[in-house]
């Protein structure tokens, strides 16, 4: 035995002697976005290749010298401190320590969320050589988030979360959005079970939670009017087939319904974003308002929508001086699409969403 | 296969006696069994930079269970052959930065494949059961000490090299990509191995009481265990290096 504690101590040493030298960091990330009179700042958030700055309305930024960091050993071009015109989107180039890898992001002011989504501007993101569409605002910030950017890292085309140019399925302009429930890939690197894939589509950002995918989606962006209703167009048809649930066991006798919704709720420390399980149910929401669900339109039409939101805890409760929130609008082709359910060829078309303020 | 014939024809020739056996001072041919663990692992070779530190390694249950024949044709050297079950495994805990993987997921026309970065804690289990047959010059110093050196060929039996990622993230497609925090997720590698090694072994027996012995071997393989264009380990070369340990008895 004590042989054979010396032979595994000696691997033990032979291993470690093989250790090389630390490998040179191959990440270009920014991590932290900030200038020293932050007053307009309302919140900013950092994605993996773009910056949203939400400011004050008005707010003075066309000479801002943001301080910026980065991956240690990693060097941004245009250099951090310097001062840039931000009325217009500005870009920013990190290269990484290893010198092979680099990383271009647009950093974008905003000065507050559209209130029209005509789904007329699309983007197209890439993931290796997998490419998916998203709507972005007019001036082609990134506002919209789909589940596409979890799906396309281990499925293939088609993607769920689509832009659709068909004459039948565009209520004006020249596309709409189309969400549709597809099958899912199955077993994940042993840890997910994903039966089913929704289309989805929603203010706000997706970041991939393997342990907890329906806190995946992350709901919300600033946002500081008061919304009266929430009108658009729509027209849904739920799957053929049976009702799907997260086991992936089919449930007969269960229709499948739509999710169109929109929130506004309170940014707090404690709960700073509302995600697929707390959209419905945190406290911190004052205004709210759903489309009833349905498991399908009638005809072939699109139906108008005008739904007034719903304040909970009164328009008092709301203050803007003193607090921050973060507003949503929130489709999907499978009301429980977060859980992995639903059917397979449900299928949700939106068009013409607006939102009415006081 | 062809390699097999080649193995069986120099094995039949070296033990076949054509002539009348002649009286010889020493034993002519020699059996013995072994029965050992092998103590090794399946490395990458060349070590990657991006293994920072291996946590924990055990060599696990692998035996190796052998019989040997050698020809002796002086009092000093011989030619050995064998037929062995050789199992080789090990479990092994490293804390990767950096480290490129592509790893098949999902299941039919919905598969994709996963690519990227991984940074955190993997642990890996390669457990592979192999036929191995070697072959090898022996050299006898006296009646208690011989040793030999030459060439094995191993056939895949059975083979899995499972694998745990814990505590650590994914940056996907490569490091300048959406970061996916992973607690913990688990692969199987066991489809992409290499049904064949070969390498070279070198060993030696010492008989310490009468006909029962103690053995050591020491084999590393030429072939790597997945094949070239396998990325789930970076494209590294997985080498065999093993050591066997253990009894043996002169038949």
């Amino acid at each position: 035995m004590k042989h054979l504690s010396y032979l595994l101590l000696i691997s033990l040493f032979v291993f470690s002697s093989c250790i090389k030298d630390v490998p040179l960091n191959p990440e270009a990330d920014i991590l932290s976005f900030t200038w020293p009179d932050d007053s307009i700042l309302i919140s900013s958030k950092i994605a993996n290749d773009y910056i949203n700055v939400f400011v004050a309305d008005g707010a003075k930024i066309d000479s801002i010298a943001p301080t910026i960091t980065v991956t240690p050993g990693a060097t941004i071009f245009p250099p951090s401190g310097e001062a840039r015109n931000f009325e217009t989107t500005q870009y920013y180039t990190v290269h990484s320590q290893d010198g092979v890898h680099s990383k271009k992001y647009s950093v974008n002011f905003l000065f507050s969320l559209p209130t029209t989504f005509d789904f007329e501007h699309w983007i197209t993101k890439s993931f290796l050589s997998r490419k998916y569409d998203i709507p972005v605002d007019a001036n082609n910030n990134n506002i919209w988030a789909s589940g596409n950017s979890g799906i396309v890292v281990y499925m293939n085309p088609p993607y769920p979360t689509q832009k659709t140019t068909a004459p039948n399925e565009v209520y004006s302009g020249t596309s709409a959005a189309k969400m549709i429930t597809m099958k899912g890939p199955g077993s994940i690197l042993g840890t997910l079970y994903i039966p089913i894939v929704a289309g989805s589509l929603f203010i706000g950002e997706f970041k991939l939670d393997m342990e907890k995918p329906v806190r995946s989606p992350k709901f919300g962006l600033p946002y500081a009017l008061l919304p009266k209703s929430f009108k658009g167009v729509y027209k849904y048809k739920e799957g053929s087939g049976n009702y799907i649930n997260s086991k992936g066991q089919e449930v007969p006798g269960i229709n499948d319904s739509c999710s169109i919704y929109s929130i506004l709720y309170e940014v707090t420390e404690q709960e700073p974003v509302l995600n697929g399980e707390s959209v419905l149910t945190s406290p911190n929401i004052v205004a709210f308002a759903k489309v009833p669900a349905t498991n399908g339109t009638p005809g072939d039409d699109f139906i108008p929508f005008d739904i007034p939101f719903d304040y909970p805890k009164g328009l008092e409760a709301i203050n803007f001086e003193n607090k921050k929130y973060n507003f949503a609008i929130v489709l999907s082709s499978s009301a429980r699409g977060d859980y992995y359910e639903g059917k397979i060829g449900s299928t949700l078309i939106v068009d013409d969403l607006k939102i009415i303020t006081e | 296969m062809k390699h097999l014939f080649l193995i069986i024809s120099i094995i039949s020739i070296a033990f076949s006696n054509p002539l009348k056996a002649e009286k010889t001072a020493y034993e002519r041919s020699t059996y013995r069994v072994k029965f050992g663990e092998n103590i090794g692992g399946t490395l990458p070779m060349p070590f990657p930079a991006e293994i920072r530190k291996i946590t924990s390694f055990n060599p696990l249950f692998s035996p190796y269970v052998a019989i040997e024949a050698t020809r002796w044709f002086s009092q000093k050297w011989g030619v050995t052959a064998g037929l062995a079950l050789d199992i080789r495994g090990m479990a092994a805990g490293a804390d990767v930065l950096y480290f490129n993987t592509e790893l098949t997921v999902g299941e039919g026309e919905q598969s994709g494949v996963f690519n990227g970065t991984y940074s955190g804690f993997v642990e890996m289990r390669p457990k592979n059961i192999y036929v191995t047959l070697p072959v090898m010059a022996a050299y006898r110093f006296n009646s208690a000490w011989d040793i030999n050196f030459g060439l094995y060929v191993s056939y895949l039996g059975s083979g899995s090299f499972k694998g745990v990622a814990k505590d650590g993230y994914m940056r996907t497609p490569n490091s300048t990509g959406e970061r996916i925090d992973i607690t913990s997720a688990t692969f199987d590698f066991a489809d992409e191995l290499r049904k064949f090694d070969c390498g070279l072994m070198v060993g030696g027996n010492w008989n310490f009481w009468g006909n029962f012995g103690a053995y050591a071997h020491f084999i590393y393989g030429f072939i790597p265990i997945f094949p070239g264009d396998f990325e789930g380990v970076s494209g590294y070369r997985m080498t065999n290096l093993y050591g066997s340990l253990g009894l043996s008895y002169k038949l």
